[in-house]
């Protein structure tokens, strides 16, 4: 690797004319002495923000950025080994004589002036909005005297002035004073992340550091914070650092985008060339590894591999093994920065040829070019008809004593929903959380009992299930609804169905080998009598997703796994059973950007190879798109709209649906979040009014909206939606927001 | 705060106190022996079955020591607070159980609330010092004590502080009246007496408050608001104290009424030891003479003070967390 001495020049450095810098890291490398060895956390980043600029940090878990905001704000902790230098105005902020470990070294009085001199630039010259914003508040204190606190710890203010410093804060985040008085749990996500950013300005500091300000947040509300993060940038930011893994968001907030690897700065330059002209591989497939609205189905590939093991690093440049462009220079010879343009840098051998387009990448092992939509439809293989789950809240007593069964809070997670999934075919329902899609996922296993309505299963034509049949509209569907638990024909059903979890870190047991864990549906049913057959049918599921060779993975045991290999395991694990019918809750949320492609094109591989019926649930209607032939989309337990999601994309009609189209970040200039009219959150599925679900949020309501629940309404060949307007009403108010009558004016949530 | 709450708890405490009194009815009578007749032993050589049978129906005992009309009348007596007439001590259980029971809330309350001050600080302190040698020297000596019974210790305190050095007093013997009429050498007179099942009692239980304390602060320490505190400039000692202790404190209170009915045992024991004339001391020795109506009037009064001291926690649950609602 670069020593400090070599590592490439500034990269950052952008032209002659431009105000003083607020910050600048110089040749900064950080390095963790941990019990398994050196994590090399950074290595020679050097950049410099000047007033009035924003720069984007863009990369994946591992990458560093983290790293880089701690040590800008001398968080490092104590087993860090810094070398070089980050100065904030004419402070040092970090060295290799006052951070990680060398502070504990310091004699005792030079320690205290360096607390001293730290803590007076901490949140008055830097602050910081942390990621997972859930967690960034003490859940003890209220939210006042949290803010208050920076005012208490930083200026001399009295208890009345820092009561109106904070209200003017809190103002000018765009919340409502009351929730100065409310404890963190009390606010919605949305709220939390607002009442965070005015924490992080109360100061009015010089430089804010936002370490993935929307990540985790609903789409709709985390386009409206990026519109308002781009307000405060004109009004009360001087500079700003975006870091996400997004690149929609970077691009939106951002000037100028650092794309960070392995502890490397490897492209730096302004957000619209780095987009359209890439001159770094990374970046490239970056970039590809989105699926995007307006690029249509275009080939999405992922980066095969997986990030670096940054405790044995490679001596070229560390992207190479998983470059399409690589040579033997790249795996031996750390690469140069380069500065293809003014003010825009690579580090790749061939930075230039990579740019424009001379150089053409190998093909990636996993690409894999989609089917067509809707091309695969067979008969309905399983079949929900006004399907519901309801929840019982625990109640008041006085409530559930004088008040009885309607007092008692009904949460209705799913309500009334009609579904048919296709044999073979991939159905994505797409929702904000809270919506109930989760919930929809697991009653169409059975996984959870439904409150109401009929569930209907086709049983494979071999097979003979004892149990009744529904009706001539069931066509050959099995009621397994109201089948009992321990029924054989619902074994065979459950059998059949299978689950990946969202989360590949708690899906799988920590104390269980790869094999152990692939192996346990068949024994629970019973299907591991001959133990070759056993150790033949893991190995084949664990080829089928694509973890080779399948021996490697036997005897290892989930914390060796990365992440994308561990909801591999975890797809191994459903596909032991050869099951019909695959529900996907979210598979892919948790995973590195880079890699999410490549899981979701292994579900595409599933569909393709076993005929497998995929159910795919998320939140991300840009990844639903891409993979799924239908769409459902759910709002507070009921469908909304619903069809070929080529339709859906092109046509979509309820305002909702467009809303969250409209919501999906992309990097060009002119995505606009201002245009996203619907008002506040999804609340939640207890108080559901009368009238449509989507009405209090609806720029478009009338007074018909609230009172009557709206019909579904048919838009030619299997697209539906709920909505009391016509697709000719609706269609005539795309874009534009007007609408004959009062449309509502926009009002807080509540 | 709800009625549905109230209501609730208050029925929970109503059938555990309900429990106890069939558990004490039993739990003595599960004993070998027989009352009557070791009474009798204890006062002459023979006794014939006609003494036996007319001492049984003077003690309430006619009809055996299981026997259903019996247990009515003891259920509502204990629920009456009537814990009957002691054919041992020529008392009413109320006259000497009024005597004892204000030594043993001495000790078990400055017990508790001395390991609660002592442990809980102690912890916190601890974690300021995580990584460092003096950290390994906290928690490796909490550790050993708290592995310690209360009577091993007790015995080695006694055995050093008494028959060896013969510093500290054979029994405690300070009258009540020094509690109630304060007075420098009255003072001197009670710590002296108490000093020893004190220390007993508060070094084992502020060494299990210690080592809860550290291990809930350690994963305080790794949320998120604690590098937002840090990031905002609070000092570290702030970052202890004000953000880390409170949320810290959470999952401890939840040990404390565990841990005090830990306590409540150990005082029992210790009392033993140290012939503190405490419910303990009186306990012990009924158990011996299978004296039912002290035994069991003595263990309600011990059982009820627990129960209580449960019912407390959620109050201070929720004040220490404003996420739970009452």
């Amino acid at each position: 690797m670069a020593g400090a001495a070599a590592g490439p020049p500034s990269p950052l450095r952008s032209g002659p004319p431009a105000p003083p810098p607020v910050l600048e890291v110089d040749d900064l490398s950080v390095r963790f002495d941990t019990d398994d060895g050196v994590v090399r956390a950074l290595d020679g980043v050097s950049l410099t923000i000047r007033s009035g600029e924003t720069l984007g940090i863009l990369g994946e878990s591992g990458s560093g950025k983290t790293t880089l905001a701690f040590a800008i704000l001398s968080l490092l902790p104590e087993n860090a080994v810094v070398s070089g230098t980050v100065r904030f105005g004419e402070t040092t902020v970090a060295g290799p004589e006052i951070s990680g470990r060398a502070a504990l070294r310091l004699p005792r009085r030079a320690r205290r002036v360096l607390t001293a001199k730290l803590a007076d630039i901490r949140w008055k010259g830097i602050s910081m909005v942390f990621q997972g914003s859930m967690n960034a508040f003490n859940p003890v204190y209220t939210i006042e005297r949290q803010i208050a606190e920076a005012f208490l710890l930083h200026t001399t203010l009295n208890r009345t002035e820092i009561h109106e410093r904070v209200l003017e804060t809190i103002r000018r985040a765009g919340l409502d004073p009351v929730v100065l008085r409310s404890y963190p749990h009390e606010l919605s996500g949305g709220m939390k992340q607002r009442a965070v950013i005015a924490m992080a300005l109360a100061l009015r500091p010089r430089l804010v550091i936002a370490d993935e300000p929307t990540t985790g947040l609903d789409v709709v509300i985390q386009a409206r914070l990026i519109g308002e993060l781009r307000e405060l940038k004109r009004t009360a930011l001087d500079s700003m650092i975006v870091i996400s893994h997004d690149i929609g968001v970077v691009a939106q907030l951002a000037d100028r985008v650092a794309v960070m690897y392995a502890g490397q700065i490897l492209e730096s330059g302004s957000v619209l060339e780095i987009y359209k002209s890439a001159a770094n591989p990374y970046t490239k497939a970056l970039i590809d590894s989105y699926p995007s609205l307006e690029g249509a189905r275009h080939e999405v590939r992922g980066i095969p591999g997986a990030p670096p093991d940054p405790i044995a690093p490679s001596p070229g440049c560390p992207f190479a093994p998983r470059c399409g462009y690589a040579e033997a220079i790249c795996r031996t010879t750390p690469p140069p920065s380069v500065e293809v343009e003014p003010g825009h840098w690579s580090a790749c051998h061939f930075a230039r040829e990579v740019r424009s387009g001379r150089r053409a990448a190998s093909p990636a092992p996993e690409a894999l070019a989609p089917v067509p939509p809707g091309r695969v439809a067979g008969p309905p293989i399983l079949r929900g008809e006004r399907l519901t789950k309801y929840f019982h809240l625990r109640g008041t007593f006085a409530g559930s004593l004088f008040g009885g069964a309607a007092a008692v809070p009904l949460v209705r997670a799913v309500d009334g929903i009609d579904i048919d999934l296709r044999a073979g075919e991939i159905f994505a329902v797409v929702g904000e959380s809270g919506s109930g899609k989760t919930t929809l996922g697991k009653t169409l296993l059975r996984l959870l009992t439904p409150s109401g309505g009929t569930l209907a299963y086709r049983f494979p034509e071999a097979s003979s299930p004892e149990s009744p049949r529904i009706g001539a509209a069931g066509g050959g569907l099995t009621a397994v609804g109201d089948l009992r638990a321990g029924s054989r024909t619902f074994r065979a059903f459950r059998k059949d169905t299978q689950l990946i979890f969202q989360d590949p870190y708690d899906s799988l047991d920590p104390k269980m080998t790869v094999f152990d864990i692939v192996r346990e549906p068949l024994l629970a049913y019973r299907m591991a009598a001959d133990p070759d057959r056993v150790v033949t049918r893991v190995t084949e599921a664990l080829a089928a997703v694509s973890l080779a060779p399948p021996q490697n993975f036997l005897d290892r045991y989930p914390h060796e796994l990365s992440g994308g290999e561990r909801q591999r395991v975890a797809a191994a694990r459903a596909l032991v059973l050869k099951p019909r019918i695959l529900v996907a809750d979210e598979p892919v949320s948790m995973l590195d950007v880079s890699l999410r492609i490549g899981f979701l094109n292994l579900l595409e591989k599933l569909r393709r190879e076993f005929g497998m019926t995929i159910l795919y649930v998320t939140h991300d209607i840009a990844s639903a798109r891409y993979l799924a032939d239908r769409i459902l989309v759910m709002y507070l337990g009921v469908g909304v709209e619903s069809g070929p999601s080529q339709r859906i994309l092109e046509e979509p009609l309820h305002p909702y649906t467009k809303a969250l189209l409209q919501a999906v970040p992309v990097p060009t200039a002119d995505w606009n979040p201002g245009r996203i009219e619907i008002v506040g959150e999804i609340g939640n599925a207890v108080d559901v009014p009368a009238g449509c679900r989507f009405a209090r949020r609806c720029p478009y309501r009338q007074p018909k909206c609230a009172a009557d629940p709206p019909p579904r309404q048919s838009s030619g060949w299997d697209h539906w939606y709920l909505c009391h307007f016509s697709p000719e009403e609706l269609r005539s108010i795309r874009g534009s927001g007007e609408f004959s009558g009062s449309p509502a004016s926009a009002r807080p949530g509540p | 705060m709800n009625a549905y709450f109230f209501a609730r708890k208050i029925g929970q405490i109503v059938s555990l106190i309900l429990l106890m009194v069939v558990v004490l009815y039993a739990i003595f009578r599960l004993m070998p022996g027989n009352p009557a007749e070791l009474f009798l032993i204890s006062s002459r050589t023979r006794a014939s079955t006609v003494e036996l049978k007319a001492l049984e129906a003077q003690l309430g005992l006619a009809g055996g020591k299981w026997n259903f009309h019996g247990f009515l009348i003891y259920f509502e007596d204990m629920l009456t607070f009537n814990f009957g007439y002691d054919y041992y001590y020529q008392a009413t259980v109320w006259q000497l159980l009024s005597l004892a029971l204000p030594y043993t809330l001495l000790l078990l309350g400055t017990a508790a609330v001395l390991s609660y001050v002592g442990g809980i600080p102690l912890g916190i302190v601890a974690t300021w010092f995580r990584g460092k040698r003096t950290e390994g020297g906290i928690v490796t000596s909490a550790l050993v004590l708290n592995a310690v019974p209360y009577f091993i210790l007790a015995i080695v305190l006694y055995l050093y502080f008494v028959s060896y050095l013969k510093i500290a007093p054979v029994r405690a013997e300070f009258p009540w009246t020094d509690i109630t009429s304060p007075s420098l050498a009255n003072f001197a007179t009670v710590v002296t007496d108490m000093a020893l099942p004190l220390v007993t009692l508060v070094v084992i239980g502020a060494a299990a408050h210690l080592l809860t304390m550290r291990a809930s602060m350690v994963s305080v320490l790794g949320e998120d608001f604690i590098t937002t505190a840090r990031a905002k400039g609070v000092p570290e000692r702030s970052i202890m104290f004000r953000h880390a202790a409170r949320n810290a404190m959470i999952p401890v209170s939840t040990r404390m009424a565990l841990e005090f009915a830990l306590l409540a045992s150990g005082a029992i024991i210790t009392e033993i030891i140290f012939s503190w004339p405490g419910i303990g001391h009186l306990i012990f020795q009924a158990i011996l003479d299978l004296d039912y109506p002290l035994a069991e009037g003595a263990l309600f009064l011990i059982s009820l003070i627990v129960i209580l001291a449960y019912g407390m926690l959620d109050f201070i649950h929720a004040w220490l967390d404003p996420r739970i609602q009452l």
